[in-house]
């Protein structure tokens, strides 16, 4: 429990019997990653020296006041002179905490954004959508969207833009953030120590719906992922089933296709800048609406009759589609693991 | 004969009426509808506030809708920045500073007045975009490309985007320009400031005795010269850049998003120091007077506020450490936002020190100093902790951001600007506040503040990013925005006590008498209300508080020139005030200041006609006529403005001055409008400082090899040739040449031959003219148009830029030269033309500038 203790500790300061019953999981002071560890690291330090000023400044402060009332010379001597006031409080005690303070942000951001030296084990591309995350692994030929499987324990390079507006790449618990910027390559590297799920939303203002405009970062085994990958190679195919078919028909005829491709059903390959997320292995996903409900039928199926219920303002349209039709659509999008 | 009093109550007395009312300019008038109107705002940016408060309370609440709380975050930030906090501590500095100076007015209180107007009808017309559901969404920092015609496009042309019934960012056009309005208003307040300080103290006032709140005014005014164009510049662009489809900000035709943020950002963080300087100058002058003794470090504070003056303009990528710009130059950026803390911080213990040693009387103006210390210092300290650009990488755009400036911008300015309003509000009506209504209202808002904002910090660390109008309920993040909530609700208590306690004084308020607390300084030493004319006699100044430190402030009569008094008694009926020296404030003339006047008004009804072409309001093409309607009222005002009383015989100058008294300063160094022109040029200067990095800046984030087929590499991009040297050559080096009869007819007045003035500005006239009309040769031959590609964009600005200041320059100097003609100017009334040839200097040396730029570089590197 002592890494909540510490977590919440600002907090417990002023509001310790309000928080008691609050304990929420995650967040960029309970770090899962190196680059959110060291800054961690750096934020406490930070957080004692700041602590210490303000106690002291706050000191001064309530005994000034106290002697003020109690004074009846309105010019009696000072506890101590003002020049000596001045140069030790306002300027010697200041510029050594500054130094410390600058010191150890620029090792610490040093060490933070310096590549690692072996070979990226992973580059992924990561291009900002007004509301969504597409996910590109260039060097293994997959492309997907919203959820971001990395290997965990292993330094993965993001490469980061846009193909609307700026936006802003954020998972807390694994590394700071970086914006994604039309015309503009960044890079930012990031590293999960455990096998976990990590939160994520865009955190540069970018429309009417930045608000839930989410993403996932999957952190799983080395084996597990190079299955992943493997899984993900591998093209769709035009469904057997009947009524999965009349799905795929529908996937046509109400004009999905205009905007997400399915590798190995649409041709040709959808190209970066789609205008829609890339729905090659849909089924196999944890969640929908860029990482914002579960990936299950009902959910789906309402996304689909109406997204802007949900998420007022996204570019995809409400689909007016008989039952029997949604059914099957839902059910063929459903079927591409 | 009347007395003297009598008389110069006639002479300052206000116009009756509504017509009158409409028409004054006198600075108390001012300064108090910059306070009434901007506390308006302040409520309305307040609502705004509880409801986003309310929708963000729990999770996925759908009070406020997304795309009105877009509007509403946006509304919020720029309201209480543009629209409270820096009119109404500038109309606190309108309304006081001429009154702790001692002086009767300010140096330009027409101007003064159209001031007032611009920024009244700016901020109506941005409520008026709110109200009708067309307000700014893209927040008050307003990045393209979102911002851009792209994704945020112009009501007039929806239809065609395909948004369907999702119609956002219709009011990004509104915003721009009362943006740009309410600069023009506090630019124009700021160099009535600095003026009025540099020319309107009492004699013995030196610089080393004018009031703290005075210096923070006037190192305020100076930031605002320098740091408001920035923003007007790339406003201006963007606005270019949505109405005719040029391409400063889009990234596919050779543009920059990144521009923006630069430009926009060289404004926005000295503008936190420029709400926070002002309020720390009200602390300062409440904590002396509650502590009973002059401010401990008086010169150390002075020098403190410079010098975060100047290091603030050193910051500013602070805001961008995010958008990838290499570690080394964020670690510059990064030590210098630390060391502003040094100055902050010595502020500070100067205010700690006073109270010590002072005998220390505790009233609600006190308790709201010292929750400044409390809570700023707070935000101080998150301050430090942002500036590190790692930690930043975390925390950037998240809400503990929103708590460390919330923290900084209600210690630094909220709670100060309440200190001042009890501190002050009985001198400008008269009345007193409740002491007990008062307590109530520091207690609310104090606790609402810190309940309301320090849960944020952590709200920070668990992941809620800002500008969000709702969050999920697994994030956990409900909690601590519905404690956010409550806090904000206290606060609206607070703030709505203040309002009760202030309709209560107006009803059955105590008189305030004089001097309430035993005040310092000059603004106590007259009546509350103080009467228009200010101060009967003007007082001499030998100390830093006159009430406390000298006998008198009247002028004994022994020791002072005779002419002195006779001035002051307004003999025959006009308005007057000392003009003293800059530094030491020796006496040095007497300024006459004008009558009331309408005209501001509708001056700013002409401006407000140019900049009403760029709203989507009828038609593209029926809102472009707006400009040469706008700019013929302009230009019929600004010679009405300018046109000098009638009659305006030469003997008119000589006739007030009675034997031995001071003259009357027209003209020269010592003039204030001398000094307005300077700094208008130094705004100008700014403008173009702008204009020349956003050239550069594009052309070194020009890609030198083909990225697409939209973005053509080199500068100039491939397929438009280097630019000519020819024709700009013989444009400039006429107006090279114009400087010679301009400065000819300058020399010659000023020496009394009145003749040659005339011709010389002919002369100058007729060089303009035929540099213009290169110009256009050269303009009209180029082949390319400005909206293909950045660079085309950037070298078309620039050159209109310099077109549109020869063409000003023609539009002044034509009715002078009527005014020439008819022989008004002489060797001590020449400051019109004066003024003019400065400008003129200007514009010359800024084609220079442009000349080298655009036409220089291209050809050799």
């Amino acid at each position: 429990m002592q890494v909540g203790w510490k977590r919440h500790f600002p907090i417990f300061l002023v509001l310790l019997l309000t928080l008691a019953g609050c304990s929420t999981d995650g967040g960029a002071l309970d770090p899962r990653g190196p680059g959110a560890a060291e800054t961690a690291t750096h934020w406490w330090l930070m957080f004692w020296l700041g602590l210490a000023v303000y106690i002291v400044v706050m000191g001064l402060l309530l005994y000034a006041i106290m002697r003020g009332r109690r004074n009846a010379d309105p010019d009696s001597n000072p506890p101590i002179s003002d020049r000596a006031f001045f140069t030790v409080g306002g300027l010697v005690i200041p510029i050594l905490i500054l130094a410390l303070v600058l010191g150890d942000s620029i090792r610490t951001g040093q060490s933070v954004i310096e590549p690692p030296e072996d070979e990226a084990a992973v580059t992924i591309e990561v291009i900002g959508h007004m509301f969504w995350w597409e996910v590109r692994y260039p060097d293994l030929d997959v492309v997907t969207a919203n959820e971001i499987p990395i290997p965990v324990g292993v330094p993965v390079e993001l490469r980061l833009t846009s193909a609307d507006v700026i936006h802003s790449f954020w998972v807390p618990e694994l590394a700071g953030k970086r914006d994604l910027n039309p015309g503009k390559e960044n890079v930012l590297w990031i590293e999960a120590d455990e096998e976990d799920i990590y939160w994520g939303q865009c955190a540069e203002f970018c429309g009417v719906q930045h608000a839930l405009m989410g993403k996932l970062v999957i952190a799983q085994s080395e084996d597990e992922f190079d299955q992943w990958i493997a899984d993900r190679q591998e093209p769709a195919s035009e469904p057997d089933d009947e009524f999965l078919r009349a799905g795929m028909d529908v996937y046509f005829d109400a004009g999905c296709a205009m905007c997400h491709g399915i590798d190995g059903i649409t041709e040709p390959d959808p190209a970066a800048g789609a205008p829609g997320p890339d729905l090659t292995h849909f089924g196999s996903r944890l969640t929908i609406a860029s990482a914002i409900e579960d990936n299950n039928y009902g959910n789906l199926a309402a996304w689909i009759v109406d997204p802007h219920q949900l998420k007022p303002g996204v570019r995809m349209p409400p689909t007016e589609l008989d039952p029997d039709d949604l059914d099957a659509l839902v059910e063929f999008l459903l079927s591409l693991e | 004969m009347s007395t003297p009093t009598e008389r110069l109550t006639e002479a300052w007395k206000r116009p009756p009426g509504f017509v009158g009312w409409m028409s004054a300019t006198n600075h108390r008038a001012v300064g108090v509808r910059y306070i009434a109107t901007s506390l308006v705002f302040f409520v309305l940016a307040g609502i705004l506030a509880l409801l986003m408060r309310i929708q963000l309370a729990q999770p996925g609440l759908d009070i406020v809708p997304a795309e009105a709380f877009n509007q509403f975050f946006t509304m919020h930030g720029a309201v209480m920045m543009f629209l409270f906090a820096i009119p109404f501590l500038e109309g606190l500095g309108i309304y006081f500073v001429p009154l702790m100076i001692g002086a009767r007015d300010m140096a330009f209180p027409r101007l003064n007045a159209f001031g007032y107007w611009i920024y009244a009808i700016g901020g109506t017309i941005l409520f008026l975009a709110f109200f009708s559901g067309r307000g700014p969404d893209a927040g008050w920092f307003n990045y393209p490309p979102l911002s851009g015609a792209g994704y945020s496009p112009s009501a007039t042309d929806v239809s065609m985007t395909g948004l369907g019934e999702f119609q956002v960012g219709r009011g990004i056009d509104f915003y721009l320009i009362a943006v740009t309005m309410l600069e023009v208003a506090a630019l124009v307040a700021a160099v009535e400031l600095i003026v009025t300080m540099f020319k309107f103290r009492a004699p013995g006032m030196s610089l080393n005795r004018m009031p703290l709140f005075c210096w923070s005014s006037l190192v305020t005014a100076f930031m605002i010269i320098i740091a408001m164009p920035a923003l007007m510049t790339v406003s201006v662009m963007l606005e270019l850049d949505r109405k005719f489809g040029t391409t400063f900000f889009d990234h596919a035709a050779g543009g920059s998003a990144l521009l923006w943020q630069h430009l926009f950002w060289f404004f926005g963080h000295p503008d936190v120091y420029i709400m926070l300087l002002p309020a720390f100058g009200a602390v300062s002058t409440v904590i002396a007077v509650a502590a009973a003794r002059p401010m401990s470090g008086y010169l150390l504070v002075a020098m403190a506020t410079v010098a975060i003056g100047i290091l603030s303009f050193g910051l500013w990528v602070h805001h961008m450490y995010a958008v990838g710009i290499a570690l080394m130059g964020l670690s510059f950026f990064a030590a210098a936002s630390m060391m502003i803390t040094i100055p902050s911080g010595i502020t500070i213990f100067a205010w700690i020190s006073t109270i010590w040693r002072g005998t220390l009387k505790i009233n609600t103006a006190f308790l709201f100093c010292a929750g400044t210390i409390v809570v700023f210092v707070l935000g101080g300290i998150t301050g430090v902790m942002v500036a590190s650009p790692v930690f930043d990488w975390q925390v950037h755009d998240t809400y503990f951001v929103v708590a460390h400036f919330h923290y900084v911008i209600i210690g630094g300015v909220i709670l100060p600007i309440f200190a001042g309003l009890y501190h002050w509000l009985p001198k400008i009506t008269g009345k007193l506040l409740s002491e007990s209504l008062g307590r109530l209202c520091f207690w609310l808002t104090f606790i609402g503040a810190n309940v309301t904002f320090f849960p944020m910090h952590q709200l920070g660390f668990d992941g809620m990013p800002r500008r969000v109008y709702t969050y999920l309920p697994e994030q956990g993040l409900g909690d601590l925005n519905f404690i956010a909530t409550v806090g904000a609700f206290m606060m609206g208590a607070g703030a709505l006590v203040f309002f009760v306690d202030a309709a209560r004084m107006f009803w059955k308020g105590k008189p305030a008498g004089l001097d309430p607390w035993n005040g310092g300084t000059l603004e106590w030493a007259i009546p509350s209300p103080p009467p228009d004319y200010n101060f009967a006699t003007i007082p001499i100044v030998r100390s830093r508080y006159p009430l406390w430190q000298q006998e008198s402030t009247e002028p004994a009569a022994d020791r002072v020139p005779e002419g002195w008094r006779s001035f002051s008694d307004s003999l025959n009926g006009e308005r007057t005030t000392y003009q003293t020296t800059l530094l030491e404030a020796k006496p040095e003339g007497r300024a006459f200041l004008p009558a009331p006047t309408l005209l501001p008004f509708w001056m700013a009804v002409a401006v407000t006609v140019i900049f009403a072409a760029f709203l989507p309001l009828v038609g593209f093409d029926t809102e472009l006529i707006l400009i040469p309607v706008g700019l013929i009222l302009l230009y019929i005002c600004a010679i009405i403005w300018n046109w000098p009383e009638e009659p305006f015989a030469r003997s008119e100058v000589t006739d007030r001055e009675s034997p031995g008294s001071l003259p009357h300063i027209t003209t020269g160094r010592f003039s204030t409008i001398w000094w307005g022109m300077i700094w208008l040029i130094v705004i100008e200067a700014v403008v173009l400082g702008c204009l020349t990095f956003a050239y550069f800046y594009l052309r070194i984030s020009v890609p030198s090899w083909p990225v697409d087929d939209a973005v053509l590499p080199g500068w100039p991009p491939e397929g438009i040739p280097d630019p000519p040297l020819m024709l700009p050559a013989i444009a400039g080096g006429l107006m090279l040449l114009s400087v010679v009869p301009i400065w000819w007819g300058v020399r010659s007045v000023s020496q009394g031959n009145r003749s040659m003035l005339f011709y010389s500005l002919l002369g100058g006239i007729g060089l303009a003219i035929g540099s213009l009309i290169v110009s256009t040769i050269h303009y009209t031959d180029r082949p390319f148009i400005w909206t293909e590609n950045a660079y085309t964009s950037i070298v078309t600005t620039l050159g209109g830029f310099h077109v549109l200041h020869v063409a000003a320059l023609i539009l002044i100097a034509v009715p002078m030269t009527l005014l020439a003609w008819r022989g008004y100017y002489d060797e001590k009334r020449f400051i019109g033309v004066q003024a003019l040839s400065m400008y003129w200097y200007f514009v010359v040396a800024a084609w220079v500038v442009y000349f080298v730029t655009v036409y220089i570089t291209p050809n050799m590197f």
